[in-house]
């Protein structure tokens, strides 16, 4: 059971915790690595991404064209590059969109109990039964393909398992003798709520965090790829995306398909273990990897 | 060991060795019989277009479908590549004044089932096709009335000029009174298995996978019987899993085109060629210039769009988006189509020309970059593609690059057709049909002999739901009402030719290109015209079944995937598909589910 | 006295029914605000009338106030009448029922190999926790489950243009005759092993992190522990104790991922071109085929909703708790 303490050893000690995680370690180095590559950008990515030139169609990478060059003739380097930016921007804001509507259904939900949680849970059923990425698509063809209803048709799309995830955990925070006691002191919901359940449901809001994401960088690439989301920008889901309709993938051009799955497969792993080492710091019955 | 580990370990057992069955036979070569070996010729053509829909003529809106039945039904009169000398089909010989064209049909022409195709028939035909429901409607829509003078010969007086009648005659299927008039709603029949009168028919139909085409022996024109004995039409669902099929050697040819970077790789295989026929397809920018519509108005301004057109550089698109494949046009015609204008050239490449053209009209540069009018509104676009067309895309990204130079900013979007359609036809306040969009780029696809190409700028066209620049100019469609009224073509051709030339000065559209399709085939096939417009893969050559032949009639070829059989020969397909494979899959999965979850329910007790 | 497991039953059948009522008329009225309407993109002629537009409207039903096109809806979905598609202008059922079909015969294989080998792998991990096997399962488990499907499934296909050589798009040869069901079959294994791969190899991870945790949840439970302590091998211990009451929850993920097998697996049949209902349902959104997108997501939520259903029955059955 966690007390309250000052925000900076809580940290200290999740850190001595979660550091001793192999895994998770690792993630988060992957996700670092990232986030500075799209940071970086423009420094790292010699050439111009958007320049075209009908004369380099498709070239296999060179000293001069890391990556080689697509079927307009743009520098697969820059592109790749430049594409984890989008990846990740979506990725973040979308699973931060899920979790936020997922932890306020799972409050609301466990919280009051009842006729509210029932209808809630019933809800959120729904949300599990239909097809996520079918959904999406239709969605995305009323919302159209813009970045901000990209983000917000993953978003609201994908907060079912961050809701049933938090509501169990404020199932069995409500019973914590503290917790009855404030009550028993009079306490309002609202204040139970935000000061006594929310704080120690964190944790698990992280972890759920982590995996949303990886599952909405996904989701995106998945989207882009079958030309659904917005093929404008520059994304590696946009790449594959070209890379499948120009055919270089039947024609072996190897270079202009790997990269971008590569970078795709590797920032969704971090995720992924990223929140399976959240998980191991909340559930010590997992420790000892 | 426990029974629950024993169990559970079968189960995964079972479920692995049946696994491995599937991976040791699938590695084998498989054992399949091309029927060459009975004597039979089966030429395979793969489609990677636009899906089939319907074998009905009358409601099919797919090049496939129409192209599947073209030789199953006949029609009065066909036409050859040049899409303007007329060939015999049902009608042997006809005659022509200003009004009225007599057909004179021939008397041996049977339906598949035997019954005698008379005159009523082709006025039935054309009486269905004369629904409101039919989207040949419009193509009949010239024809004032029939006549069935005898039982091989019938009249057709037009409404005004008899000219394009020949034309409509080539488009409207000849299909069996006697099988269409028990239909109860013939505009949800789905006419399976078509019956025509054609030199193939269907006898295989696969939904989403493939047709198959088998020569009809009693056709009644002896020289246009098909050199093979089966066509096999397969879909894909997209051009580049067509070739693909085509190079694993599932099929001899592909269709409606293949990819560009699929070209250098085929061409280089020994036993394969690659074709690049003239095009029917083009692509253009429209501009919204409709007066009532809801655009950005300085696209209303002509300067506005002759500068645009300056700041565009076709040839350096067609490039780009075709690697060479594709032509820059100046016109809104493709060069395959009977009206085209060679005359017009496109606007030169020039930016600063562009820039002083806008600076010299007061569109004064503003502190974002962004041009303004005097009265402030700024030279800031909305572009819509089609998503579905990658080349289309990449073409709208480099035009807002090169207009971003000049001062102008256009934001791309790309969506899918259904909804592009929905923002540019839309409804005003007052429920009237308006244009909603800015600019968009698409493409149009024309029959090189279809004489209403032009009719997409009439005044009328917004409400339609086909203009999607909106242009209104009375002078163009009084011009066009001549057109079709005229005396002669020589007549027909003038006035389209200056029709364009207002186009081209007024920039409705700008024109882009034309698209050349490269197809492939492989060379064990030949006989079939390879500048047929739009290819003879392209889903309008009606000779290609018929020509097509193997190119040496000795050896059936062994590919590396297949060896052949020399056992009897059977003719027995597997009708179904699916029953066994769904037995041997479905079947399996069952047994292993019940297994697992009776282990489960039993170890309670 | 009605017992607790028939008031649980009566539960889930009251709930189901009213998630299926609920999901039908979400995707009625989801389809109805797509914008673009179909006889418009369908009917891109410059030669239609206006007259004709309009009949063509009616005649698709277009033209009536939403909730007579609901009503209408509903008498025809519960009288086993899907409606024609705009498209493919034929009853819907002819053409849901073969891609149905045929993205089972994918998906179903794949899940449950996905799902035996899962366990299997999962059990291992658990069993051998924190020792070098384990994470090499955890980790690769991990990954898999990253991979991107579609990605995954191009790279098959790079590796089979040039080396082995498989084919990579539809389900069987075109107009081939089979002389026996050997080479029938042979022939739909080669085009069935790619794509049945990718599919298996993406779904694996997830079942084997899943029965991993849930395992190594159960063994460290009291009743577990003094188990051990009596002596009991931990092998006795996991397949016989742990296993049984880790299957619970997992056999309700397996009963509701079966059910999505139905949904088709959009990513891997555009990529190999199986013609599945997953491919279907994404032409029909482009083409605006309402009849058809509605017709593919009632057979899709039904069974997804009988799967769940199937997993609450079998859970309450095994659940002691909701039993007595």
């Amino acid at each position: 059971m966690l007390e309250k303490a000052s925000p900076l050893t809580s940290l200290l000690r999740f850190w001595s915790i979660y550091s001793k995680n192999k895994l998770g370690v690792a993630g988060l180095i992957i996700v670092v690595f990232f986030v500075f590559i799209a940071v970086l950008a423009p420094y790292i990515a010699v050439q111009d991404p958007y320049k075209t030139d009908p004369s380099k169609y498709m070239l296999p990478p060179s000293p001069e064209h890391w990556f080689g060059t697509n079927e307009v003739g743009q520098d697969l380097f820059a592109l790749n590059i430049y594409g984890s930016r989008i990846s990740l921007v979506v990725g973040i804001l979308a699973a931060l969109v899920a979790v936020t509507i997922g932890t306020s259904v799972g409050l609301i939900s466990g919280y009051f109990g009842g006729i509210i949680d029932e209808i809630l849970m019933r809800i959120t059923d729904l949300f599990l039964v239909i097809p996520p990425l079918i959904l999406m698509i239709v969605v995305g063809a009323i919302l159209g393909p813009s970045l901000v209803s990209v983000i917000l048709i993953i978003g609201v799309l994908s907060w079912s398992p961050t809701a049933r995830v938090v509501r169990s955990m404020v199932l069995s925070i409500k019973e914590w003798p503290y917790v009855e006691s404030a009550r028993a002191l009079g306490a309002s919901n609202v204040r139970i709520i935000f000061k006594h359940i929310l704080p120690n449901v964190m944790p698990v809001v992280y972890a759920s965090m982590a995996l949303a994401t990886s599952n909405a960088i996904f989701s995106h690439a998945a989207l882009v790829f079958l030309g659904v989301g917005n093929v404008n920008d520059i994304s590696w889901g946009m790449i594959l995306h070209y890379a499948f309709a120009s055919g270089a993938l039947s024609t072996g051009k190897w270079w202009y398909f790997i990269p971008p799955g590569i970078f795709i497969l590797l920032l969704i792993y971090a995720f992924v273990l990223v929140s399976y080492s959240l998980e191991e710091v909340l559930n010590p019955r997992l420790r000892r990897i | 060991m426990s029974k629950r580990v024993l169990s559970l370990g079968s189960v995964s057992t079972l479920g692995l060795v049946v696994i491995s069955l599937i991976l040791v036979t699938s590695l084998q070569h498989s054992i399949v019989v091309y029927p060459q070996q009975s004597g039979a010729t089966v030429f395979r053509v793969g489609w990677g277009g636009t899906s089939f829909d319907t074998f009905n003529p009358f409601t099919t809106y797919a090049q496939i479908s129409l192209w599947a039945t073209t030789d199953v039904y006949d029609t009065l009169v066909r036409f050859d590549k040049t899409y303007s000398t007329f060939i015999p089909d049902l009608a042997e010989s006809w005659t022509m004044n200003s009004t009225t064209v007599v057909f004179r049909l021939v008397s041996n022409a049977t339906f598949h089932d035997g019954v005698k195709v008379t005159a009523e028939d082709v006025k039935y035909s054309f009486e269905l096709a004369n629904q409101s429901w039919s989207r040949l409607a419009p193509s009949v829509e010239m024809v004032e009335s029939i006549q069935v003078l005898d039982e091989y010969t019938i009249a057709f007086k037009c409404k005004s000029t008899a000219i394009f009648m020949l034309t409509a005659a080539s488009t409207i299927p000849v299909v069996p009174k006697h099988i269409w008039v028990n239909v109860s709603d013939p505009s949800t029949y789905p006419d399976y298995p078509p019956v025509g009168s054609g030199p193939f028919k269907v006898t295989d139909y696969k939904e989403g996978q493939y047709i198959v085409l088998e020569k009809n022996p009693n056709f009644f024109r002896k020289s246009w019987l098909p050199k093979v004995d089966k066509v096999i039409i397969a879909f894909y669902s997209d051009v580049t899993a067509a070739s693909n099929a085509l190079r694993a050697g599932d099929i001899d040819a592909v269709g409606p085109y293949i990819p560009v970077a699929m070209i250098d790789e085929i061409r280089s295989n020994p036993e394969m060629d690659v074709i690049v026929p003239p095009g029917v397809m083009y692509f253009y920018l429209a501009f919204n210039v409709y007066p009532q519509g809801r655009g950005n108005p300085t696209l209303k301004d002509p300067v506005v769009r002759k500068a645009l057109a300056h700041a565009v550089n076709v040839s350096y698109l067609a490039d780009l988006a075709w690697h060479g494949y594709a032509k820059p046009l100046a016109t809104v015609l493709p060069t395959t189509h009977m009206f085209y204008n060679p005359n017009l050239v496109p606007y030169e490449f020039n930016l600063t020309l562009a820039s002083k053209m806008l600076d010299d009209a007061n569109y004064t540069v503003g502190p974002d970059g962004v041009r303004r009018a005097p009265d402030g509104t700024q030279l800031k676009y909305t572009l819509l593609v089609p998503s579905n067309m990658p080349e289309a895309v990449r073409v709208a990204q480099q035009i807002a690059q090169w207009w971003s130079q000049i001062g102008v900013r256009a934001d791309v979007e790309a969506m899918d057709t259904g909804s592009m359609a929905a923002i540019i036809w839309t409804k005003d306040e007052s429920g009237n049909t308006t244009l909603g969009h800015d600019m968009d780029i698409w493409d149009w696809f024309f029959s090189p002999n279809d004489p209403t190409v032009l009719s997409i700028f009439l005044s009328n066209q917004v409400i339609m739901g086909t203009s999607d620049s909106g242009y209104v100019n009375p002078e163009y469609d009084a011009m066009y009402e001549e057109m079709m009224r005229a005396p002669d073509i020589e007549t027909v051709k003038r006035l389209a030719w200056q029709m364009q030339e207002m186009i081209h000065e007024d920039l409705p559209y700008l024109p882009l290109y034309e698209v050349l399709p490269p197809q492939a085939y492989v060379k064990k096939f030949t006989g079939f015209e390879t500048d047929w417009p739009g290819g003879p893969f392209g889903g309008y050559d009606w000779t290609v079944f018929l020509k097509v032949q193997p190119t040496t009639l000795a050896t059936p070829t062994t590919s590396p995937t297949t060896t052949i059989q020399t056992t009897t020969p059977t003719t027995t397909p597997p009708t179904e598909a699916f029953p066994t494979s769904l037995v041997v899959g479905v079947g399996l999965a069952i047994v292993v589910i019940i297994v697992v979850l009776g282990l489960i329910i039993m170890r309670r007790r | 006295m009605v017992s607790k497991y028939v008031t649980y039953i009566v539960r889930r059948v009251v709930a189901s029914l009213i998630a299926i009522f609920a999901i039908i008329t979400i995707n009625f009225i989801l389809f109805r605000v797509l914008p673009g309407n179909p006889v418009q993109l369908l009917f891109r002629n410059p030669r239609l009338t206006l007259e004709q537009i309009k009949t063509l409207e009616a005649e698709f039903g277009l033209d009536k106030p939403l909730l007579d096109q609901f009503l209408i809806y509903l008498a025809n979905v519960a009288r086993g009448n899907l409606g024609i598609s705009f498209f493919y202008k034929t009853p819907v059922i002819n053409v849901l029922i073969p891609r149905l079909i045929n993205s089972i015969i994918l998906v179903l294989p794949a899940t449950i190999t996905a799902i035996l080998l899962g366990i299997l792998t999962g059990m291992i991990a658990a069993w051998k926790r924190a020792s070098k096997t384990d994470v090499a399962i955890l980790t690769t488990a991990m990954g898999l489950y990253s991979l991107p499907t579609f990605w995954l499934g191009g790279v098959l296909i790079l590796i089979s243009i040039y080396y082995i050589k498989l084919p990579i798009s539809g389900m069987l040869t075109y107009g081939v005759t089979y002389p026996d069901l050997t080479s029938y079959l042979a022939d739909f294994s080669r085009h069935f092993i790619l794509p049945y791969t990718t599919l298996t190899l993406v779904t694996y991870g997830e079942f084997t992190i899943i029965l991993r945790n849930t395992l190594i949840d159960v063994l460290t439970e009291d009743y577990i522990m003094a188990a051990r302590a009596q002596g009991i091998p931990t092998f006795r211990l996991l397949s016989k104790h742990a296993l049984r009451n880790a299957m619970l929850p997992t056999a309700s993920i397996i009963a509701i991922n079966l059910g999505l097998v139905v949904a088709g697996a959009v990513l891997t049949e555009t990529v190999f071109s199986w013609p599945g209902i997953g491919r279907l349902i994404y032409d029909a959104i482009l083409n605006r085929d309402y009849p058809v997108l509605q017709g593919a997501f009632i057979v899709v939520t039904i069974s997804v909703v009988l799967a769940n259903f199937i997993a609450d029955l079998i859970y309450g059955y095994l659940d002691p708790r909701v039993r007595r």
